[in-house]
């Protein structure tokens, strides 16, 4: 099957560009191919990733994991499993240190025990001695992006940085990020199922469908003037606080499409629950439409604002 | 007619230490509320606040290790075998992940109609009921025999109201209901649930992290931390004046003291959890009192509870 299928998009330096989807959306399979991480069953069958105007795609394993790691940095999902139990956490977050600069641990530990005050972290020796299990969600998580953050990269993936996280704990997180980013002039891609979340701290926003993306642009104009009927039906199905008290919510029909099923069919992923749809969406995926700054796939998009 | 929880604690036993000292874990601790019928009463808290330790206090699914929970004035201690059916039937859950909840080896049509079943409705009536039942959650008749890997999760929570409706409840617990589901299939199931909530007219209870998704549904709601309600309030005042310090913190009004900025009031006062506030190490307001002497829930204005010296 074709988890993704046909997606561009750039991110420059000091931004933040958020992926945005559903579950089966291919939002993390894009993340990872980019890096070329795919799981051992994928591989990307076409397309070009360029970083600071290198190709990636036929960089020689070696170098590629250079590269990852040192200019370019991925946090996965579920922090509380990335990390390795049976290691203390100090020695995990200056691990990068050791593999890219051949440092000793001994050398590299206060550096590891700079970047996790970065992070907010008071008490470091206690933290570096912990082990996984002994620290809270919202401290791993943390702990990951200081792991992330230690060679300086260029580049930094979070995939759902926040969805594991308690609701006070999220914020400060994302504000975090937000500080890195400013900081840092990092380029960072974010990765979420929220659309209301993310649009709290990025730039642009690209959104995917059934492997495809449907729309990108601005936060702004994505929030404000989505012109996909399926960004629009999010927007219009979350809650806010004009919404009278108990009332209807508007919400779109049907379900997400089964991703092993979505590749054959040719049309619009979003066809079957989209009320905009015309006979064209079931012949062949829109072209894209818009300028640069606010583009979607779409043949009969939603008014403009 | 409602369901209450009256002082309601539950100590989960850790194991034993030497010498011979028994340990525990709080999950919930002195909590009373009620759930009344056409009424939703919102539960929020973080993950391990006891909300879903509550949940199952509430369904008879766990006993509490002290205070008491009523069913129609009546305590749960004192069932008997009759009651407890009446109660089955009565109340009804509504899980977090219907793929984790509802058997994999059975089929859609069996997962729905097996409480029809086990209340004894005959095969016609259950094929009538079954109609009837897909009609109100909008399932299409087609998903009957399949398996629920091969039903989408959006689906599922659908079927899982289904099997919780068959016995025509009057209270719902709904333990997290939407976060499982991908947003753009949640507003449909919340649309659903109010509507069923408005013609039959249920009694409610909606456990979510999600503070804007509680304000839409709730009538009343309360606020866990550690076990413990921090505050208790209709939902138009404890969304337009939240006065306990935890609830401006999930609000985003306050900041909360991260773990170990909290480091040096927490080793002072009193090390006994009973004598001090369980907000005490995170809260951005806290003063010496708080480590000293443990709030008690308390009316700061009409109908409207909290459990802090300073609210």
């Amino acid at each position: 099957m074709q988890a993704v299928r046909d997606v561009s998009f750039e991110v420059l330096a000091g931004e933040i560009l958020a992926i945005v989807g559903e579950t089966g959306s291919g939002k993390s399979t894009t993340a990872t191919a980019m890096i070329r991480m795919l799981p051992r069953n994928g591989r990307v069958l076409s397309g070009q990733v360029t970083f600071a105007g290198q190709e990636l795609l036929s960089l020689p394993n070696r170098e590629m994991r250079r590269l990852r790691g040192e200019d370019i940095a991925y946090v996965p999902q579920q922090p509380m499993s990335a990390f390795n139990p049976t290691i203390a956490l100090g020695k995990q977050v200056a691990e990068p240190l050791v593999i890219h600069r051949r440092m000793s641990y001994r050398e590299a530990a206060p550096q590891a025990a700079k970047r996790l005050r970065e992070m907010g972290i008071h008490e470091v020796e206690r933290v570096m001695r912990s082990y996984p299990h002994e620290l809270s969600g919202g401290m791993l998580q943390r702990a990951m992006i200081a792991t992330a953050m230690i060679c300086e990269p260029r580049l930094l993936i979070l995939d759902e940085p926040t969805s594991a996280l308690d609701v006070t704990i999220q914020r400060q997180i994302l504000n975090l990020i937000k500080e890195l980013q400013v900081g840092y002039r990092l380029a960072v891609v974010l990765i979420s199922h929220d659309l209301t979340v993310v649009s709290q701290v990025a730039d642009r926003i690209l959104v995917l469908y059934g492997g495809r993306a449907t729309e990108i642009g601005a936060t702004s104009s994505i929030v404000d003037g989505a012109r996909h009927p399926y960004t629009r039906g999010l927007l219009r199905s979350t809650l806010t606080r004009e919404l009278v008290h108990k009332a209807k919510l508007a919400s779109l029909a049907g379900y997400p499409p089964n991703p092993r099923e979505v590749d054959r069919d040719p049309g619009c992923p979003f066809m079957p629950r989209c009320h905009r749809a015309i006979a064209q969406c079931a012949v062949a995926f829109p072209p894209v439409a818009g300028e640069p700054d606010h583009a979607w796939a779409c043949y009969n998009p939603e008014p403009a604002t | 007619m409602s369901l209450a929880a009256i002082g309601v604690s539950k100590r989960f036993f850790l194991g034993q230490r030497w010498p011979l000292k028994a340990e525990y874990t709080i999950g919930v601790d002195g909590v009373s509320c009620e759930v009344t019928p056409g009424q939703t009463l919102g539960v929020v808290g973080e993950s391990g606040s006891g909300k879903s330790t509550l949940a199952r206090l509430l369904l008879g699914l766990l006993p509490p290790s002290g205070g008491k929970i009523e069913f129609d004035g009546q305590p749960l201690a004192r069932f008997g075998r009759s009651e407890w059916r009446n109660l089955r039937r009565a109340v009804q859950p509504i899980f977090q992940d219907p793929r984790s909840s509802l058997n994999w080896r059975h089929s859609i049509e069996r997962i729905i109609t097996e409480p029809l079943q086990n209340f004894g409705q005959g095969r016609s009536e259950r094929g009538k009921r079954l109609l009837a039942l897909l009609e109100q959650v909008r399932l299409p008749t087609h998903i009957l025999q399949r398996q629920t890997s091969d039903v989408s999760g959006g689906q599922l929570q659908r079927v899982a109201i289904a099997r919780a409706l068959a016995l025509d409840p009057k209270y719902l617990i709904c333990d997290e209901p939407l976060s499982a589901l991908d947003v753009s299939v949640q507003a449909g199931v919340l649309n659903l649930l109010l509507d069923l909530q408005t013609t039959q007219n249920l009694a409610m209870m909606f456990i979510s992290h999600d503070l804007e998704v509680v304000r839409h549904v709730s009538d009343r709601v309360i606020v866990m931390y550690r076990g413990a309600v921090m505050e208790d309030a209709s939902a138009a005042d404890f969304y337009s004046n939240p006065r306990h310090p935890y609830t401006q913190v999930l609000f985003g009004r306050a900041a909360p003291l991260l773990e170990d900025e909290a480091a040096d009031l927490s080793t002072a006062g009193s090390q006994d959890p009973a004598s001090r506030c369980p907000f005490s190490d995170r809260c951005p307001f806290r003063r010496p009192r708080c480590v000293q002497e443990r709030p008690s829930l308390r009316e700061i204005a009409p109908g409207h509870h909290a459990a802090c010296h300073f609210a």
